[in-house]
């Protein structure tokens, strides 16, 4: 039997696949599949090179591995790296130490698994104060640094405007505006007492 | 930046999770797929390489806890207004029943729910924007060129060869079950749907319309008759919703709704004329002989003139479709009637 599997997408139990695609029940829960299979399933999964051993002292040697011979330099600190420790990544040859650093602050986008939205961040906290308007002379002024700190930050991986931006700018400087003229009025009428 | 195409289907995870977390959604790249998670505040991703995509899975998942969440508390409220008595308790069941018949119909409405599982060398996981089987169909038919230009198609003969050096899964050794009953699908070719339950629920509306004209407002017959007639356009209307891929034009979908909505209001003004009336005898009265019910009377007509005009525009739609449907055959395939 094939060692190839499909999981159901309701209990997740690996089930035989089929040979094309096609419906079939699942052997535990007894729900219909849609199943759509692809080559991919039944593709070898490529093994890691081995490295070599150096056999003369003149060969260069992996950082890590002095027995090993070095077949690459890494593309961002520039160690010797052997065949084992020579991670391919986006076109870049990396060592096990620059890999985890390639994700966003060394640029690639490929390896980013979150982001932070800012810009929805700003937009509750404007929408929240509305309700606690008290607090609101406080959370304009932090609404406002997060859209001029945060205007330049990448938003999302997808296309995303900066509306929210707009928008929680535009309620913290009203708030300000009616805090403003609040203060004003309070002000005249003690200066009338 | 990569490019990214979004792709029909907004959805949450399925149970409690639902409540704590955002909408996710899904994206094309140019050599990945790509599943965006939020809370509100932040995206979690997740990627799917064209090549490595080993298979989609689709299982039809029950609207039944959907409808009881939202079914029990309006059967509830109902009963607890009704429990009140006279016309106010009715006043009050309806107005707490309707929205929650409202967001029942919708769900229903939204077409059949889904679950779709996309499994990979390293990882298998739920596709929940795709929780519903027409918005699954129409993002599959956006994915799979990109995977079959990626990795080719299988040809059956080459399967032994494969099977001889099968990909390893990276997760645990999982049990394995035999397979049972893979080849239960039917063998009988499905006819091509036209639009047939589309046409009686436009035919209905048409039809109520003298009917509401003949009956007064607040009256026990159109309180008992609509509800009826609610009830026989929500079957069609979720029998529709399941087979609405082929004729889906924004029109026939937008005059679909516009039933739906409009008769549920009518039913909710009717229970509300008959508890600011009071009971009405059945014929409808005479508009000037009337002067207490004039805005009534009015929102009878608006009700009337609405019926015939969804109805016609359903119909216009409904024939627009099918031409549609007929220049294009190969977009009709394999949808049951």
């Amino acid at each position: 039997m094939s060692a190839a599997t499909v999981d159901c997408a309701a209990c997740g139990v690996a089930q035989p696949p089929p040979t094309g695609s096609e419906e079939m029940a699942c052997a535990r829960c007894g729900r219909p599949l849609h199943v759509l299979v692809f080559p991919a399933l039944w593709r070898p999964i490529a093994a890691g090179l081995p490295a070599t051993l150096a056999v003369s002292p003149e060969e260069a040697t992996c950082y890590n591995h002095p027995a090993s011979v070095a077949v690459i330099p890494c593309a961002l600190c520039g160690r010797f790296l052997c065949a084992l420790c020579d991670i391919e990544f986006d076109g870049r040859h990396l060592c096990p130490a620059c890999f985890p650093t390639a994700r966003p602050s060394g640029g690639s986008a490929t390896l980013e698994s979150e982001r932070v939205l800012w810009d929805s961040i700003a937009l509750s906290t404007a929408l929240l104060s509305c309700i606690l308007w008290w607090a609101s002379l406080i959370t304009s002024f932090v609404v406002l640094f997060l859209v001029v700190r945060k205007w330049r930050t990448p938003l999302s991986l997808v296309p995303r405007s900066r509306i929210r931006f707009i928008a929680a700018a535009g309620i913290a400087v009203l708030q300000l505006m009616v805090w403003g003229l609040v203060l004003t009025v309070g002000l005249v009428s003690l200066r009338r007492l | 930046m990569a490019e990214y195409l979004r792709l029909p289907g907004r959805g949450r995870p399925r149970g409690l999770r639902a409540l704590l977390t955002g909408p996710s959604t899904l994206w094309m790249g140019g050599d990945h797929l790509l599943a965006v998670d939020s809370n509100g505040w932040r995206e979690t991703y997740r990627r799917f390489d064209y090549r490595d995509i080993q298979a989609i899975l689709i299982t039809p998942r029950s609207i039944a806890p959907q409808a009881a969440a939202l079914g029990l508390p309006a059967v509830a409220v109902a009963g607890l207004g009704l429990a009140m008595g006279g016309t106010e308790g009715l006043f009050w069941a309806a107005l707490g029943y309707v929205p929650l018949l409202l967001a029942l119909l919708v769900q229903l409405a939204r077409g059949p729910l889904c679950i779709c599982r996309i499994q990979t060398a390293v990882q298998s996981g739920e596709l929940h924007s795709l929780n519903r089987r027409w918005k699954a169909d129409k993002a599959l038919g956006s994915i799979l060129p990109r995977i079959e230009s990626a990795q080719g198609t299988i040809d059956p003969r080459s399967i032994p060869l494969m099977e001889s050096a099968p990909a390893t899964r990276a997760a645990a050794p999982r049990p394995v079950a035999g397979l049972h009953g893979a080849d239960r699908g039917d063998a009988r070719p499905k006819a091509t749907y036209r639009g047939g339950r589309h046409a009686v629920l436009f035919g209905l509306l048409l039809l109520e319309a003298p009917l509401v004209l003949a009956v007064a407002p607040g009256s026990l017959r159109i309180l008992v008759e609509t509800p009826v007639l609610l009830g026989i356009a929500l079957a069609v209307l979720v029998s529709a919703a399941r087979h609405r891929a082929p004729l889906a034009t924004s029109m026939l979908r937008g005059s679909v709704w516009a039933a739906a909505l409009l008769l549920a209001a009518k039913v909710y003004a009717s229970v509300v004329a008959m508890a600011v009336l009071g009971p009405q005898p059945g014929p409808m009265p005479s508009f000037w002989g009337n002067p207490a019910h004039p805005l009534w009377l009015v929102i009878d007509r608006i009700f009337i003139g609405a019926d015939v005009a969804v109805a016609v525009v359903g119909f216009l739609a409904l024939a627009a479709a099918r031409r549609g449907l007929q220049s294009e055959p190969a977009a009709s395939g394999g949808v049951a009637a």
